[in-house]
């Protein structure tokens, strides 16, 4: 019998509906898991105990009043230090924003709370979720880094102090964690999900995504977070699927295609080989898997993502700089610095660019269910002064295409590999069928061995 | 004097200032991020995009 702490959030969700689970021992092995390993792996800016007991308390009401009962019903989540919270700090990872509690939520913690989660706490981030590191360290490993920007939320999820977390993703930084900390990473589709309520870093790079330990875990947080915000003017009014109904089986082998283009020459030897050792795994279990060709704008995709990047973040803190410029980290401040540099012009281009690529991927992603590369081009670095590599998810938050992060083994040193899968837009439901296909015939599930 | 000669010495006094300002080490840091930054201006400029293609910005459909 596995730990509280170690079942999947879909476990968790149907034993709390049975009646076999109470939101309060659920609480009560989360708080102990964060007790005993916080202090080692700092993934947590706040957590008020107190506010989560209420909540814990007023679940378990709810459960004995009412037949119907939310999503997530009395399941602890953590939420990136991002995104606004009325009733807990949100410092943005940054020393301007220390005490700042926002006058509103962000839209989706109070879809979360409308479904019955318990927000258990704010989980660390870079600074406003670029590139100057929190101070969290590799469940895996203390001495490497998790990722980021989104460094607590997987910290946190790898390490059973909570069964899912809220992410961002500008460049790399849901998908880039979830692999350095070996679990599952979700970015949906640009304007999927609503970013009303979240520090911006670019806004038309700006994704909300998640971390969970299962692709199943996904569809269920997607469900919950999916849909259309008047307060998010990105945001898609299209339907939002029951995107569980699509990993009910049978599920059908999926159509894959797979990129070398600049994913082989910039992989590490030994990330390559375990890419190709798991790609025939997948073919071995009967998916169709061909090489694909990728369009010329491809090799414009980094240029034109650190032109938007720079001149988007220089426009949103512009205001704020000025007053703090001292109290800005130096990558943070670079990026400020040198995006003030850059004609609007060469913006608007970078900008031709996104479309550009986007329009070419649609075409390619209508053949195929899913395109494959490994998440990052090596395992989480040593070191926690940088925070790794987000060149591998560039290209697809960028074009704004839905991408799923997979773990699939350790490498030589015990640490977690990962296989990227990107899909086309607005079709999650065929995304996350074919990564949960792939996770069902790879059969691999990671958990650190913490003590 | 030419234009090559121009950008030469200006790249000497702004290396100059960069390391008065920043110490050695960062003025090299930045020296680097400038030049990958001109690379990627000049890159996106140089580029062949259709003249009809439009910047998206915020447009999902």
């Amino acid at each position: 019998m596995p730990e509280l702490y170690q079942l999947s959030l879909v476990e968790m969700s149907e034993l709390i509906r049975k009646k076999k689970l109470s939101p309060l021992d659920l609480v009560t092995a989360h708080l102990q898991r964060i007790e005993a390993l916080e202090p080692k792996l700092k993934a947590w800016v706040s957590i008020d105990r107190e506010k989560v007991w209420e909540q814990a308390r007023q679940r378990e009401q709810i459960l004995k009043r009412r037949k119907k009962i939310g999503l997530l019903q009395g399941i602890p989540i953590g939420v990136k230090d991002i995104f606004y919270t009325v009733d807990l700090r949100t410092t943005g990872g940054s020393k301007i924003f220390q005490d700042f509690f926002p006058p509103y939520e962000a839209t989706v913690v109070t879809k979360l709370k409308k479904e019955g989660a318990i927000i258990l706490g704010k989980t660390a981030t870079t600074e406003f979720a670029y590139a100057d590191p929190a101070p969290t360290r590799n469940p895996w490993n203390l001495e490497h880094t998790p990722g980021g920007s989104s460094s607590g939320s997987a910290a946190a999820v790898a390490s059973g102090m909570c069964p899912a977390a809220l992410g961002s993703q500008t460049g790399g930084s849901v998908l880039r964690p979830a692999a350095y900390c070996g679990i599952v990473g979700f970015k949906p589709t640009y304007g999927r999900i609503s970013r009303h309520g979240v520090f911006a870093l670019a806004w038309t790079l700006d994704h909300v995504g998640f971390l969970t330990r299962t692709v199943a875990d996904a569809a269920l947080m997607l469900k919950v977070l999916a849909g259309n915000d008047p307060n998010d003017q990105a945001c898609s009014s299209r339907p939002v699927p029951d995107y569980q109904k699509f990993l009910k089986p049978p599920l059908a082998a999926p159509k894959l295609g797979i990129i070398r283009e600049f994913y082989q020459e910039k992989s590490e030897r030994e990330v390559w080989n375990h890419f190709e050792e798991t790609i025939e795994k997948l073919r071995r279990a009967g998916a169709k898997i061909e090489d694909i060709k990728m369009p010329p704008s491809l090799a414009l995709v980094h240029d034109a993502h650190r032109i938007i990047m720079r001149v988007e973040a220089a426009a949103y803190h512009e205001k704020i700089f000025l007053h703090h410029r001292d109290k800005y980290g130096p990558k943070l401040r670079e990026l400020v610095e040198t995006g003030f540099l850059i004609s609007g012009v060469d913006y608007i281009q970078a900008q031709k660019v996104k479309t550009l690529f986007r329009k070419e991927m649609d075409e390619i992603m209508s053949k195929y269910d899913g395109l494959l590369t490994p998440t990052t081009s090596s395992a989480a670095p040593r070191g926690l002064s940088s925070t790794g590599d987000p060149w591998f998810q560039v290209p697809w938050s960028l074009s704004g295409l839905p991408t799923i992060a997979l773990p699939t083994g350790l490498n030589g040193e015990g640490l977690p590999l990962s296989l990227q899968l990107v899909g086309a837009a607005f079709k999650e439901e065929k995304l996350l069928a074919a990564a949960h296909w792939c996770e069902k015939a790879l059969q691999v599930s990671l958990f650190p061995p913490l003590s | 004097m030419t234009l090559e000669r121009k950008e030469e010495n200006l790249q000497n006094i702004l290396k100059e200032l960069a390391e008065r300002l920043w110490g050695n080490e960062r003025a090299k840091e930045l020296a680097l991020i400038l030049q990958q930054l001109a690379h990627s201006v000049t890159a996106v400029a140089n580029s062949e995009i259709p003249l009809e293609v439009e910047p998206a910005f915020f447009k999902t459909e």
